[in-house]
């Protein structure tokens, strides 16, 4: 239990991006449910400039939730972004739809480096290596095994596994 | 034949989902891989271990 709640605080900035991202792409789908729904979303996941600032502070300061940094500032940005335009509008839709996704590639792109050898890194290293060995399963495998074995040496000799 | 927007959304929902099982299934096998390298690796550096501790017995005997 005291392990999840931990893990609810480290992703905590991430959840509201995606919960902001997916409100945002709501008004893509159906804008008749978005003017519906919309304000209760936007009341869920939307932050306060003042709330931004701490979360920003937050993962700045605790080096155990710096994964959810970008998402944190993304959290800022949109109240900044806010503050400027006012009103819910296309624009605002658009910037907070880009900054998110942003954001949410920024923060894979830190889990995958910080944690090389979870599933979800080794999909993107086994993918990158089909990339790099021009789609030949054969070769990509090899190059993936050898990438692998070498994360796994390193981890040995600094006495993480 | 006029194709309309749930229509599109549900052939890219499908095509998501099974994208997503796909990519789900593959990175289960590629865990298992990853555990048995481990596994090797542990199992070789143990061999070195052996093998060391073993010339170091003979290097005693011949003592």
């Amino acid at each position: 239990m005291k392990k999840k709640a931990k893990l609810f605080i480290i992703y905590f900035p991430v959840l509201l991006v995606a919960g902001q991202m997916a409100t945002n792409c709501l008004y893509f789908i159906s804008n008749t449910l978005y003017n519906q729904l919309g304000f209760y979303l936007n009341l869920t996941f939307g932050t306060n400039i003042l709330f931004a600032i701490f979360l920003v502070v937050f993962t700045m300061r605790f080096k155990f939730c710096a994964v959810s940094r970008y998402a944190a500032i993304a959290q800022l940005l949109f109240a900044v972004n806010y503050l400027i335009v006012k009103q819910d509008n296309l624009y605002n839709i658009l910037f907070q739809l880009t900054v998110g996704l942003l954001a949410i590639v920024l923060t894979f792109r830190h889990y995958i480096n910080k944690f090389p050898l979870c599933r979800l890194s080794l999909f993107f290293s086994f993918m990158s290596s089909i990339i790099s060995a021009k789609g030949h399963c054969q070769k990509g495998l090899e190059r993936w095994e050898q990438t692998v074995s070498s994360t796994i040496e390193k981890k040995f000799n600094e006495g993480r596994l | 034949m006029k194709v309309g927007f749930s229509e599109i959304a549900a052939i890219v929902g499908i095509i998501i989902a099974i994208g997503g099982v796909i990519s789900w299934w593959l990175s289960k096998l590629l865990y298992f891989r990853k555990e048995i390298l481990e596994l090797q690796f542990k199992v070789n550096r143990l061999q070195e271990d052996v093998n060391s501790l073993k010339h170091d017995v003979e290097k005693l005997q011949d003592e």
